[in-house]
């Protein structure tokens, strides 16, 4: 059966007001079960007026989310429905990169500094725990906006100026991405946090401020002297006790090392599906934990057990997932690998 | 009441579905027969194919960005099938680094039909692409 473009429209936001009514609570718990959660009203809003092409796609996405009981929404666009294979082929970070770093995550020591500082965190958060959250300790930093492919260095700044904050106090800092990019190995075309990090500390070096070096979305040179700021970093390191950077953490050692040092960097799976998300618990493709794939970072701000999810902190503004978050069920789309975490300088 | 509201709902997506792009699950990647690939190079491209045969369209995208390619309508679908999407990872190993999305398609019918991409972040409200790639299918 075809109707015109208005109806079709007019019949569309139809059935989202249908799926809106069975996913009341009190209605036909099956069909609940298939489509939640409920769509948030920003994004039905924003769909109303989507391209036709963009609502048929979510059309199709929500019904592959529904036939296997996916956890999460969609919403608003465009972008294909189910997708993206992980082919074979996964390149790593190189193996004699992953032996030198392996080699100083098992043979370090936190410098006194260091352990002075992580007993702050450690009377706030409790790895056994059912549910944490940091940002409710205040030590999250608000959501940015990724200019280019430097998510890796988002993933960075954004634990330090955690730590920064849970060790220093007073306001949030906003460092710059753009001066770490210019000045560690990686670029608009990719990297890793964990070299942020090392840089960092294996150097002394401190980060400007976002306004000094704001994110232009190119490659610029690594300027010369010292900003005026004091954003260094005592230590970094692994999360996975192996120091196996390319390993996927398990859920227990990212917990403990959530609680021990902060938000922790962590790589993951991103897909046309991911981008998508608006709300609900993402839980798309188990992880592969013979050969994980990632390609982009975030950072793990919290967990749920209920949910059995992580939540995490993106880089792509408030207007994706929830305000800028989204919850990531545990042992999916690879998340969990290249999981890293730094101290900041107690000033 | 309800009835009639789940009547509309299926009409309104079988119309919908009918009329428009779908695609199909992405985890089979391993089929070889293709034999014309584009690398999205240029933003406008003239592709010959014969009938039944597959063809991909590659085009560079950072994933990690939050940016993807898709495909703009559904035009094609009278002459050309989609048979597949995946993703290449990139070689570098590092996150935000390039990739490849790879869009297989099928000659199904004698004609003439264009793909059009769209290079966008889905979430984003001013919906305008970032970039556009066009290519005029013949399928002979």
């Amino acid at each position: 059966m075809r109707f015109p473009k208005k109806v079709q429209g007019t019949l569309l936001f139809i059935c989202l007001l249908t799926i809106q009514s069975f996913a009341q609570p009190g209605v036909n718990p099956n069909l609940k079960l298939a489509i939640q959660p409920q769509l948030p009203q920003k994004y039905l809003l924003r769909e109303g007026n989507a391209p036709a092409a963009v609502k048929t796609q979510l059309l199709t996405q929500r019904s592959m989310i529904s036939q296997q009981k996916l956890l999460f929404n969609v919403g608003f666009t465009s972008v294909s429905g189910k997708n993206i294979a992980q082919i074979t082929g996964d390149k790593d970070v190189p193996t004699a990169e992953v032996v030198r770093i392996k080699q100083f995550a098992t043979t370090r020591v936190l410098n006194p500094a260091s352990l002075n500082n992580i007993k702050i965190f450690l009377k706030l958060c409790i790895a056994s725990g059912k549910t944490y959250d940091a940002r409710n300790n205040g030590y999250v930093s608000p959501v940015k906006n990724q200019m280019c492919g430097n998510c890796w260095a988002y993933g960075a700044v954004g634990v330090y100026e955690a730590s920064y904050k849970r060790i220093n106090g007073g306001s949030f800092i906003n460092a710059s991405e753009q001066h770490a990019e210019n000045c560690v190995d990686g670029d608009c075309t990719g990297g890793n946090a964990y070299k942020v990090f090392e840089w960092m500390v294996n150097n002394n070096k401190n980060l400007n401020t976002e306004v000094a070096s704001p994110d232009a979305g190119v490659n610029q040179a690594c300027p010369g002297g010292t900003p005026a700021t004091n954003y260094y970093a005592t230590d970094w390191g692994i999360v996975d006790p192996s120091g196996d950077i390319n390993k996927i953490a398990s859920v227990a050692d990212i917990k403990a090392a959530l609680c021990k040092y902060g938000p922790i960097s962590v790589s993951l799976w991103v897909t046309t599906l991911f981008q998508n998300y608006t709300n609900g618990v993402f839980n798309e493709t188990p992880s592969n934990y013979a050969a994980p794939t990632t390609n982009h970072a975030v950072i793990i701000v919290g967990w749920d057990d209920d949910k059995g999810a992580w939540l995490i902190k993106n880089s792509w503004g408030t207007d994706w997932g929830e305000d800028g978050y989204m919850w990531i069920k545990y042992g999916t789309n690879n998340v969990g690998k290249k999981a890293c975490w730094v101290i900041a300088k107690k000033s | 009441m309800k009835f009639i509201v789940i009547l509309l709902f299926l009409a309104a997506c079988g119309s919908s579905s009918g009329s428009k792009e779908t695609k199909k699950d992405t985890t089979n990647t391993s089929q070889t027969d293709m034999s014309i690939q584009t690398d999205g190079s240029k933003n406008q491209e003239d592709i010959h194919v014969k009938l039944n045969e597959r063809f991909d369209v590659r085009l560079n995208a950072v994933m990690g960005t939050g940016n993807s390619w898709w495909l703009a309508d559904s035009a094609f679908k009278s002459n050309l099938s989609l048979d597949t999407t995946f993703t290449e990872v990139n070689s570098s190993g590092k996150d935000g680094a390039p990739e490849v999305q790879v869009f297989r398609f099928k000659g199904i019918a004698k004609g003439v039909t264009r793909l059009l991409f769209n290079y966008s972040q889905p979430w984003k409200k001013d919906d305008k692409p970032s970039d556009t790639k066009t290519y005029n299918v013949t399928v002979e």
